[in-house]
């Protein structure tokens, strides 16, 4: 009996492992209708995968430096890699993140989004190819983060210069250990981004350089003085790991003072970056190929163009509330915009502002007034968006 | 690029000078001024070889000085940019004085006006240049950066190139 038993436990608990245990990544070329979509942008990709899957198409996402998602498209240089690496793609149904095999050849992308201008990449004397689009999508802020713990708050331009520039040298207390400075290499847009705000030339950059965001983070916060660490991370990064890390208030050239992204340090309003105080951020690049009209390839693309630069809304998802959650601007809450890498800032009232209904997510109120249509709007903000009376 | 020890030469020089007056001035105000104008004056001639002439954020080229809100982030809120000099920032027995005019804001601290949160001079007007942009009034937190923690600036208060 005793025997019996201990062998119906073993029989058992196998079964629970077999049932239990992940199914190896098929490939990814073998799901239905998959589309190939590189480089930054994980959560509005996330979001609008679990969106697509229940129309019956796989959003297959392969997360990696934006420079590399430039490549993607204007090169043509195919998606490789596989689960049992980490490096395969990810794609997702209405309730789970799975992962797949790319092919053995690669495949190649549909999409490919940039956190930085493709120029900034590499040089581009005549600009981008003419079969290849870029559309500006929701913007998102670049900064330099220290563990939680750390008593830093803030950190100037010069200070960022010298730190990153010179490492050792900085003279920039307390960073000036170059095994505490964590950087991402010339393939991240956070980088170029962060090169252009500083001065420092993204491949002269000084430290111990780690392999992805997720990786500054773990090095971040395993590192044994936590006065002495610094790295580099978008908004969406941090805010995913805000128990872990923090982000600096910076203080620009000529600026009086340094501020957050947001209008304090536990906010997630964006508000300084909405309104160009805070300095260092960019809009996502959508990158497709087009045809000989000038109109993305595929339709499938043509979407993803249209509901990241707002002109079409995903079926049954709020881009607003998701992109709001992830710390990243949509367009049409921004007040200042730039036409350049880091460029001069221009006052921007959005065609159909979404600022009331930003305000209200992040916040938890606003001073807008509340509506139904417009007709219950003042003849002040007469447009009613998103259940908010806006100027337009 | 704007350069930061400049403008500390410039500030400092023109305060020590300020005791230039004019006899045709008829008001406080713009005898003040035109002690600023020539303190101006007076460091753009001595470093007339080095640096442009003017005032900015540090940088003394004339038409850098085009906008109010420059002057206001160096000077204080109130100062406006007249003629390519910037003017004395507004001072001030309460908040109605500060409010008072285009482009001023903040609010009455210890006689001279400051930014909403920040204590710091802002540019109350809507922005238009990268400087009023930066130093718009705001009731957003804010730390300043202490710049002595800079330590390794050139003479001329410039950033040596990266190695």
């Amino acid at each position: 009996m005793r025997l019996r038993h201990s062998l119906s436990f073993f029989l058992a608990a196998a079964a629970g492992l077999l049932l239990a245990a992940p199914a190896e990544a098929g490939p990814c070329s073998a799901l239905p209708n998959p589309v190939y979509i590189n480089g930054g942008g994980g959560i509005f990709i996330e979001n609008l995968g679990r969106v697509l899957s229940s129309q019956g198409i796989t959003l297959i996402y392969k997360r990696q430096g934006s420079c590399l998602a430039v490549d993607s498209i204007v090169n043509g240089t195919p998606l490789v890699g596989t689960e049992a690496a980490g490096t395969g793609g990810m794609y997702w149904d209405t309730s789970s993140e799975y992962a797949c095999d790319f092919d053995v050849d690669g495949n190649v992308a549909d999409v490919g989004i940039s956190d930085v201008f493709p120029s900034t990449c590499s040089s581009l004397p005549n600009g981008l190819p003419q079969d290849v689009g870029d559309y500006l999508g929701p913007v998102e802020a670049y900064g330099f983060a220290v563990p939680r713990p750390s008593a830093q708050e803030s950190i100037s331009r010069e200070a960022a210069y010298f730190v990153f520039g010179f490492g050792a040298e900085s003279g920039v207390e307390p960073w000036t250990d170059p095994t505490a400075i964590f950087t991402r290499g010339e393939g991240s847009g956070t980088q170029q981004m962060l090169a252009v705000a500083t001065g420092v030339p993204v491949d002269r950059w000084k430290g111990t350089q780690a392999s992805s965001s997720a990786d500054i983070v773990s090095k971040l916060a395993n590192a044994p003085d936590k006065e002495k660490a610094i790295g580099i991370l978008a908004s969406e990064v941090a805010i995913e790991n805000d128990l872990t890390v923090k982000l600096l208030a910076y203080q620009d050239t000529g600026q009086t003072c340094g501020y957050y992204m947001d209008s304090t340090p536990t906010a997630r309003d964006k508000a300084n970056v909405r309104d160009g105080h805070y300095t260092v951020w960019g809009p996502f690049h959508v990158l497709t190929k087009l045809d000989q009209d000038g109109y993305p390839r595929s339709a499938v693309a043509a979407d993803i163009v249209s509901y990241a630069i707002g002109t079409k809304d995903p079926p049954g998802l709020d881009l607003v509330q998701v992109l709001a959650a992830a710390g990243i601007v949509p367009e049409c809450a921004m007040r200042v915009t730039r036409t350049a890498e880091m460029g001069p800032l221009s006052s921007f009232q959005p065609p159909r502002s979404c600022g009331c209904y930003f305000d209200a997510l992040t916040q938890g109120t606003t001073s807008c007034a509340p509506c139904t249509t417009s007709i219950d709007c003042p003849a002040s903000a007469p447009a009613c968006n998103y259940n908010h009376c806006e100027v337009q | 690029m704007v350069s930061s020890f400049g403008g500390r030469t410039l500030y400092a020089v023109a305060t020590a000078t300020m005791s230039f007056s004019s006899p045709q001035e008829s008001s406080k105000g713009r005898a003040a001024r035109r002690s600023r104008v020539l303190a101006w004056l007076g460091v753009a001639l001595a470093a007339a070889a080095a640096i442009p002439v003017g005032c900015s954020l540090g940088n003394l080229s004339p038409d850098a000085c085009g906008q109010s809100g420059e002057c206001a982030a160096l000077f204080g809120a109130g100062s406006e940019c007249v003629d390519g000099f910037c003017t004395d920032p507004v001072k001030c027995e309460d908040d109605a004085d500060c409010t008072a005019g285009a482009c001023r804001g903040g609010y009455c601290a210890v006689g001279s006006c400051e930014g909403a949160v920040s204590g710091r001079p802002c540019f109350a007007c809507a922005p238009e240049t990268r400087a009023e942009f930066l130093n718009a009034c705001t009731n957003a937190t804010c730390v300043p950066f202490d710049k002595a923690r800079v330590t390794k600036l050139l003479p001329d208060g410039t950033l040596p190139p990266v190695p």
